[in-house]
């Protein structure tokens, strides 16, 4: 749960534009959306290898894989699912899914879930608050804002509940946390409407000015994927 | 500076909870309230800056001046220069999570120039010294880095009076020794002061008054007695003989997270009916110690041996109960006993000898003491024997401290709390006290050859002058 706190926290601090730290993780998800083809079967696989491979190079110059990977473990419950389907599925005498298109499926999955993470990291609140803003989403922009500043401190909160529980019930009654993870948020979401009546909530100062890196960038990222994503067809 | 006159405020749907107060706050001085949990400090606060009324759709009556002019003339624009309050939980305080640019945006917010606010930041940053801290996001800092940041923001629009609630919560020995700093760098700059606080003693000797609030009125009393150094209240204690059979056996103990060791080596034998305490700075490794012992937690290298079950009660109490009265979290608890009508009718006399007559009430509405209390009562209901109690005292007076000890001291088996300050170890009478300093662990025997006993005679004269 910590470790999931920290996949929302903004990371680094770079000279990249915010049009190309924006540009990346969205043309990463459509490409993970849209152009894997599951039917070419070795394709789809070099195609998701190369995703993972630019998504641990942004990764690396973010910082931070490692607890990315540890919250991986999150999503294994869906690995995990599709196994107790497939098995399922021999039992009772269904066609399974294959087992490397199931491979190919869930490492999307997981890709897709980086792609967000590093949108998450790579792009400051402020900024986010700022696309809200432009496209005139305005009271949006503040909630976005506010709830995604303060969610770090209320997942670790919820790693003490989930904790708490777990012992006082012995594993047993998980869904009794729904209560005091309520009380506590509505309980914090006070404190902090009282700190934003007492300080308000700042304009964030936001350049869009695009640089040759992020030129370079842009055109790098953009001509491997157009190759990745037309190879299949040729 | 602040003159409040006949002040009453009440919550939609409640009776008064401030009654007729009346409160002067002198041009630089530095006043101190205390008062029981849930007296009403911070419906004050709320009071004093309109957000009772604002946010809580409160009633207020009477006339709150603040620098000479009517609460309710000022915009809250206008407002924020002039009074400004510190939460008792200072991540609240942050729109953006880094530290630079959260005080970056809130200085141009008030100077609307670039100049003008990087002068006001560079001034406030320099004189709190938290300049280092700017590349950081704000839930990475300590509690002490956390108070220091907070109260940089809340004087960067220059207020003529700071509020702070409850500042010293949540804070170790150093966060403490932080923040007194911060307050006499504050008083040196002639800025009015006023702090509600329950944890009182670290603070006697920088505060110019004080006040005791109570039912709804506010009254100065004399904290001349508090005002000598903690550790010359001492008096002899006789050690607590416990049993000889052990509760739990720790041996080797090492733990690693994120690439660095917590805890190096512990190894700690706690007999059946032991009171022990962990003491150690925020960071230290006291919960996880906790949880590795409530068996939540595997450690990489070490046994831990539990002869009992481990209850675990975290920090924010209130964490611990998922019912909405206490009598669905006695049946909630003996639903997974073996036998539902002798746990209920066993738990319905413990809890009843325990103060909690009334089952009907919410556990959420209780005070942070009685939350403990009844954390605790539940645990014993469902026959735990390890007690593991993270940070009992965080949100407790004095005389709760006290209070708890004595609760703890009653029961069967073995009682474990982890404390980070030490003006915490003069009520743990009888307690056996251990330090958690860089991961290791060392048993403390000055607790037993000197109890820093505080005299509860004085700190309830206080209450019940």
């Amino acid at each position: 749960m910590r470790n999931l706190a920290y996949i929302f926290a903004y990371k680094v601090n770079s000279n990249i534009s915010l049009v190309t730290r924006l540009y990346i993780p969205l043309i990463l998800m459509i490409f993970l959306i849209f152009a894997i083809n599951i039917d070419y079967i070795l394709m789809a696989a070099i195609q998701v290898i190369a995703v993972f491979i630019l998504e641990f190079i942004i990764f690396m110059y973010i910082g931070g894989f490692k607890r990315i990977a540890s919250a991986v473990i999150l999503i294994s419950i869906f690995i995990a699912m599709g196994l107790a389907i497939r098995f399922i599925s021999i039992m009772l005498g269904y066609e399974p899914t294959k087992l490397e298109e199931m491979a190919i499926s869930t490492s999307r999955v997981i890709e897709f879930f980086f792609a967000i993470t590093i949108a998450m990291q790579w792009i400051r609140v402020s900024e986010y608050r700022w696309l809200f803003k432009k496209l005139r989403l305005e009271d949006i922009a503040i909630l976005f804002t506010v709830t995604l500043t303060q969610l770090s401190s209320i997942l670790v909160a919820y790693s003490e509940a989930l904790t708490t529980i777990r012992l006082k019930y012995g594993g047993r009654g998980l869904q009794k946390i729904v209560k005091p993870l309520v009380i506590y948020s509505i309980s914090y979401g006070r404190d902090v409407a009282e700190a934003i009546y007492m300080y308000g909530v700042p304009e964030p100062k936001v350049d869009i000015s695009i640089g040759k890196i992020d030129i370079l960038l842009i055109v790098a990222i953009s001509s491997t994927l157009i190759f990745l994503g037309i190879a299949p067809k040729l | 500076m602040l003159k409040v006159k006949d002040l009453w405020f009440r919550y939609p749907n409640s009776n008064w909870i401030l009654k007729s107060l009346n409160l002067e706050l002198y041009e630089g001085e530095t006043l101190l309230v205390i008062g029981r949990s849930g007296c009403g400090k911070t419906t004050l606060i709320r009071a004093l800056t309109g957000t009772g009324m604002h946010i809580y759709s409160g009633e207020a009556r009477g006339v709150v001046e603040v620098d000479g002019k009517k609460l309710e003339e000022y915009s809250l624009e206008e407002l924020r220069k002039v009074i400004q309050v510190v939460n008792q939980d200072p991540r609240t305080h942050f729109v953006y999570p880094n530290i630079y640019e959260d005080l970056y945006t809130y200085a141009i917010q008030i100077y609307r120039d670039e100049k003008k606010a990087t002068e006001a930041l560079e001034l406030v940053s320099n004189s709190l010294k938290i300049k280092n801290l700017f590349n950081r996001l704000y839930f990475e800092l300590s509690g002490g880095e956390l108070r220091r940041t907070v109260i940089a923001k809340a004087i960067l629009s220059k207020p003529k009076i700071i509020i702070f609630d409850e500042p010293l919560m949540w804070l170790d020995d150093i966060g403490v020794e932080d923040y007194l700093n911060v307050i006499e760098s504050l008083r040196s700059y002639g800025i009015s002061i006023l702090i509600f606080e329950h944890r009182f003693m670290p603070l006697v000797t920088h505060v110019d008054r004080a006040l005791i609030l109570a039912n709804g009125f506010i009254r100065e009393i004399s904290l001349d007695v508090f005002r000598k150094p903690f550790y010359s209240m001492q008096s002899e204690v006789k050690s607590r003989i416990s049993s000889d059979e052990k509760g739990i056996s720790i041996n080797n103990l090492w733990f690693k997270y994120d690439g660095d060791w917590i805890l190096r080596n512990v190894s700690i034998d706690i007999y059946r009916d032991d009171a022990v305490v962990i003491y150690g700075s925020n960071g230290s490794g006291k919960s996880t110690l906790l949880k590795i012992i409530a068996g939540y937690l595997k450690p990489v290298k070490g046994i831990v041996k539990r002869f009992g079950k481990a209850i675990y009660i975290p920090q924010l109490v209130s964490l611990f109960f998922t019912e909405e009265s206490i009598e669905l979290e006695l049946r909630s608890i003996c639903r997974n006993s073996g036998d539902f009508k002798k746990c209920y009718s066993k738990g319905y006399s413990i809890l009843r000898s325990y103060g909690f007559d009334d089952l009907s009430q919410t556990p959420f509405n209780l005070s942070w003491g009685q939350q403990e209390r009844l954390a605790i009562a539940l645990a014993l209901i469902a026959n735990y024997n390890i007690f593991l109690l993270d940070e009992p005292f965080s949100g407790l007076t004095y005389l709760d401290r006290a209070a708890l000890v004595d609760y703890l001291k009653s029961l069967p088996g073995a009682k474990v709390i982890t404390i980070s300050s030490k003006d915490s170890i003069p009520f743990l009478n009888g307690f056996k006290l251990y330090n958690l300093h860089n991961g290791s662990i060392i048993r403390d025997f000055s607790s037993d050859r000197v109890s820093q006993r505080i005299d509860l005679s004085n700190l309830s004269s206080v209450y019940s002058e």
